[in-house]
């Protein structure tokens, strides 16, 4: 590791909001990867429900999630741009 | 009447002391100094409550043997069983802990704080400990000073300590001197009189000083002085052992049922294992004999025969009382059982919780979250809806179609007995807690004030739909009953949507699923959805129809709202970093606008 590389580790050790703002990232990381396997569960039950007043109700869960999904993605993306 | 005579006997007896005799005055000093010293170091272990404590607590107390570890090892770090005991009776006051944890915990703080003996006898009367506690003394001082909430902490302790080590040297010089004066040994007493008058001596002390642990020190002083006989020791700290209960339950008399249950079983423990002990007395000699000779412990050195005899019967009583905590459980829940009231009163709202700030959240939290169970239930009665079927029902629709007709209840008098009296509690509880609490904590008292207002904005709501829902619901047009039971279905998901967000506290995102449920919300708005203009222009209903329905809506839709208002700030992760997370990804008004939209393009297409 070279003497700069150390020093930039060091100044992101000393940066606390740069720290809680990797937290941060990391706690949304998690409930993406949640969200996703509500999404992949929700759609295997569309596919098997029969009722369309059921199935209309799943699709827009579905939908919500995606949106949710889609607003993590991009504040995971602006926190490690940052 | 009792108090108001026994503290001006003590000063009487202490003051004539005094005068007669002033190596009893040094015994007394180094005593007060100790008790300070005790005070001070939970002063400072105070000061890291608020986090690390807690969170060790709450994780490491699902299991029985879990929380009797932590009771071990907080009270052999802390040396104070009392401070383990009021934290324990504060976290169980606010529902954070269970009463088997509780149990637990107080279980190991007693064999925890066995090892207060092993430290003074090992190390304070073999060392010169008045020598280390000067600089810890100055040091510590110097920290008390700082801005610094841990520094601070580390001062109190560092000063407690050195005030304990204080407290014991004057303690052991006051009786070294004391015997050329008076020698106390001539009072002992052989025998199971001895036992019995010592123990309730032992007792008595601990009741006087509220510490097991200064009456402890006291008697291994006393002993190495050999002023009391070894005999006497052993019962005087049974007696100890006794008496410390008195401290908890003095805390627990303004904790609520939980609290006092648990002040119950540390009698009944403390009182077995005394009884234990003074009735299986030889044979606990032989096996103090045969420990402190593993040990290598010197058959004349009384003080750490001490330390080990009371390991070894509050061990005893570990042994024999742990198997039957489920049991000690049930007994305290069948002696103390919760008053049945009229009018609802706070469940967790109590001083105990008030201790910590963090218990006290929680306390508030919960009594929220119980305020919401009575305006959930009193909002499914108005909608004429069975709150158990509702539950468990797959297939809303259904339930609302068998049940079509609405009919009245006296809301207000429900709300005066179940919701007024506890709404009252909880503000000013908050109040109270804002007056106490760090500022830190400013933004989520008034988030939990809000929520709080948004359930009776909820049920007051109700009381307003409810006239018009009972008429139309009987109404001979088909029309405007299909919408009325449209707004009691459209309340039915977001109320059971609502508690099985309550139930689930494990799902991370419990949070992201409130959206699905405005979402429903958005949708059934008949106004914004053009529903209420397609009847009014196909005559279907009467105008007069039309402005109730018009009015009724938006009751619905705020009754709806209050709740998932609330149900964001009371449901969800106990952690604020994830809380804090999923509000991020929560969708705003305009993104649920854009889903509504794209699916009426869906369904366009």
């Amino acid at each position: 590791m070279t003497s700069e590389k150390l020093i930039e580790k060091f100044g992101l050790l000393l940066d606390m909001e740069r720290q809680k703002q990797i937290r941060k990232r990391d706690k949304i990381r998690t409930l993406l990867k949640k969200l996703k396997q509500q999404k992949l569960a929700l759609k295997d039950r569309i596919d098997q429900e029969q009722n369309p007043q059921n199935r209309k109700r799943l699709k827009r869960n579905l939908k919500v999630i995606q949106a949710q999904r889609k607003k993590g993605i991009k504040l995971c993306k602006s926190i490690k741009c940052k | 009447m009792l108090r108001k005579i026994l503290l001006p006997t003590i000063f009487i007896v202490l003051g004539y002391g005094f005068w007669v005799s002033p190596d009893f005055k040094e015994i007394a000093a180094g005593v007060a100094i100790f008790l300070f010293g005790m005070l001070s170091l939970e002063e400072g272990f105070k000061a890291f409550t608020g986090g690390i404590l807690e969170r060790i607590l709450q994780r490491t107390t699902n299991r029985l043997w879990k929380s009797l570890s932590f009771g071990i090892i907080s009270t052999t770090v802390m040396q104070s069983s009392s401070l383990v005991s009021v934290i324990t009776i504060s976290f169980l006051s606010a529902g954070l802990i269970g009463l088997a944890s509780g149990i637990g915990i107080i279980f190991g703080a007693n064999l925890g704080t066995t090892t207060g003996a092993w430290l003074v006898a090992g190390f304070g009367l073999k060392v010169k400990i008045s020598a280390y506690a000067m600089p810890m003394l100055v040091f510590g001082i110097i920290l008390v000073f700082q801005k610094s909430k841990s520094l601070r902490g580390a001062g109190y302790i560092l000063a407690g300590l050195g005030f304990l080590f204080l407290g014991i040297h004057h303690m052991k010089e006051g009786f070294e001197a004391f015997k050329d004066a008076i020698d106390l040994a001539a009072y002992a007493m052989p025998g199971l009189k001895g036992l019995l008058v010592y123990t309730l001596l032992g007792a008595a002390a601990t009741v006087v000083m509220q510490s097991s642990h200064a009456t402890l020190v006291l008697i291994i002083t006393a002993l190495a002085a050999q002023q009391i006989s070894y005999e006497n020791a052993l019962a005087l700290a049974i007696g100890a052992n006794v008496g410390t209960t008195i401290t908890a339950i003095l805390g627990a008399m303004s904790s609520n049922v939980q609290g006092r249950r648990l002040a119950g079983a540390h009698l009944i423990f403390n009182v077995t294992t005394g009884l234990v002990a003074i009735i299986f007395i030889q044979q606990f000699l032989l096996a103090v004999n045969g420990v402190s000779d593993r040990l290598g412990i010197a058959e004349d050195d009384y003080t750490m025969k001490l330390a080990v005899f009371h390991t070894l019967f509050n061990l005893a009583g570990i042994i024999i009382m742990l198997p039957f905590t489920g049991q000690l459980v049930s007994l305290l829940e069948r002696l103390l059982k919760k008053r049945e009231r009229k009018v609802e009163e706070p469940l967790f709202l109590n001083e105990a919780a008030m201790e910590l700030p963090e218990s006290a959240m929680q306390a508030i939290r919960n009594e929220i979250g119980h305020l919401f169970e009575n305006a959930h239930e009193l909002i499914i009665s108005a909608l004429n809806l069975d709150p158990q079927k509702l539950r468990t029902s797959e297939d809303l629709k259904e339930l609302v179609e068998t049940t079509p007709e609405v009919k009245k209840i006296d809301i207000d008098a429900i709300y005066e007995r179940r919701i007024k009296t506890l709404y009252s509690a909880i503000i000013a509880y908050i109040s109270e807690v804002q007056s106490t609490a760090s500022e830190h904590f400013g933004e989520e008292l008034y988030q939990l004030r809000q929520a709080s207002r948004n359930i009776v904005e909820a049920v007051k709501d109700t009381k307003h739909l409810q006239k018009n829902l009972v008429r139309y619901t009987t109404s001979t047009n088909p029309q405007i009953q299909d919408q009325y039971n449209n707004l009691r279905l459209q309340l039915a998901v977001v109320l059971s949507e609502l508690a099985a967000a309550k139930d689930d506290e494990e799902d991370e995102t419990s949070l992201l699923s409130l959206d699905s449920v405005q979402l429903v919300l958005e949708e059934s708005d008949v106004i914004a959805n053009g529903e209420l203009d397609r009847l009014i222009r196909d005559n279907a209903i009467s105008a007069e129809m039309a402005t109730s329905l018009m009015n009724d809506s938006a009751y619905a839709y705020d009754v709806a709202g209050n709740l998932i208002d609330m149900a964001r700030v009371l449901f969800g992760p106990m952690q604020k970093e994830l809380r804090d997370a999923e509000s991020e990804l929560m969708l705003s008004e305009e993104e649920l606008d854009e889903i509504i939209s794209s699916g009426d393009n869906d369904n366009h297409n």
